[in-house]
């Protein structure tokens, strides 16, 4: 039930999200249409990043209690969190041709937001060839290394000389560069369809991960006991 | 799993979608939007816009095509143990 309702409402709000990005908000004046990809570009960034800090928590809180649970909603968060880094990037690129003039640049935003996605790729691999509670311990440490990479991204356009554009929305972003209320309005949509969407695939995602775990316990219980 | 997504319907709807941008994204023709741009026009972006939607949908739909072929995955293993139960009982 509560699947089907999630599932609904990132579907209805797609769809009202393509209406706002090609038909109501405002063409911005110096990017023109490709400055659009922003209201999808933005809440892949965010949703990746919540991801990466939703497995450092997890991890650690499997860790200190040695609870599967935590273990399988760090997995799933992994799985998903690989999936919005690529897109972060592949966005990324695709807007920085026409607005830079180069699909990718050593820019500090763009080679940490790079590094999470290794980190990312790091964590799965740990956790393909290294099973039992030493890959999870393991792996858990390299979700921490993500966890503090997160913050970084964020600011590394504050701290570092960058092509990126400044922060625009969140506590520290500049008041000079707060946008039209309709680019606002669109931007908020996006973010709360891309959150929706995202906790759908989780509890999706999470849901799957219990049952392979309970079909890995049945592999072993079969293969001693029989 | 999916209990929509994995509805046939949608899952052609979806099919359909990502094809119909990616001839527009390979062959793109002449689309003028709400307020004027033209996709013709190098600076208009539209084309990008594209892109990046098609790129977005053809991640989702291979993540869940993915899934649903570790589910059938899955349910060969269940069959497997079924019948190795049957045979020590």
């Amino acid at each position: 039930m509560i699947r089907s309702a999630l599932f609904l409402l990132s579907f209805v709000s797609t769809l009202v999200l393509i209406y706002l990005i090609f038909m109501w908000v405002p063409t911005e004046r110096t990017l023109g249409i490709s400055q659009r990809i922003f209201y999808v570009h933005v809440p892949i960034g965010w949703v990746g990043m919540v991801s990466i800090v939703v497995v450092g928590v997890a991890s650690v809180v499997h860790l200190i209690t040695r609870n599967n649970f935590w273990d399988a909603i760090a997995y799933s968060a992994a799985e998903l969190g690989i999936i919005f880094a690529t897109l972060i990037l592949l966005t990324g690129a695709i807007w920085a041709k026409p607005a830079w003039g180069v699909w990718w640049t050593w820019d500090p935003k763009l080679t940490t937001t790079l590094i999470l996605w290794f980190i990312y790729v790091g964590y799965l691999m740990v956790r393909t060839f290294s099973q039992g509670p030493t890959g999870r311990m393991y792996a858990s440490a390299v979700a921490l290394l993500g966890a503090i990479d997160a913050p970084i991204i964020y600011l590394a356009s504050v701290w570092w000389r960058s092509a990126h554009p400044p922060l625009n929305i969140g506590p520290l972003a500049e008041q000079e560069m707060s946008l039209d209320s309709r680019m606002l309005i669109t931007l908020f949509v996006a973010i709360v369809t891309f959150t929706v969407f995202y906790i759908y695939l989780m509890v999706e995602r999470f849901n799957f991960r219990r049952v392979e775990d309970k079909l890995d316990e049945v592999h072993q219980y079969v293969s001693v006991n029989l | 799993m999916f209990p929509l997504i994995y509805n046939n319907f949608l899952f052609r709807l979806v099919a359909f979608f990502s094809v119909l941008m990616g001839l527009y994204i390979l062959f793109p023709f002449q689309i003028v939007s709400a307020d004027g741009h033209s996709s013709n026009d190098t600076n208009s972006g539209l084309n990008y816009l594209f892109a990046v939607f098609f790129v977005i949908w053809i991640f989702f739909f291979g993540y869940t095509f993915f899934l649903t072929r570790r589910i059938k995955e899955m349910k060969k293993e269940v069959d497997f143990l079924k019948e190795e139960l049957d045979k020590k009982e």
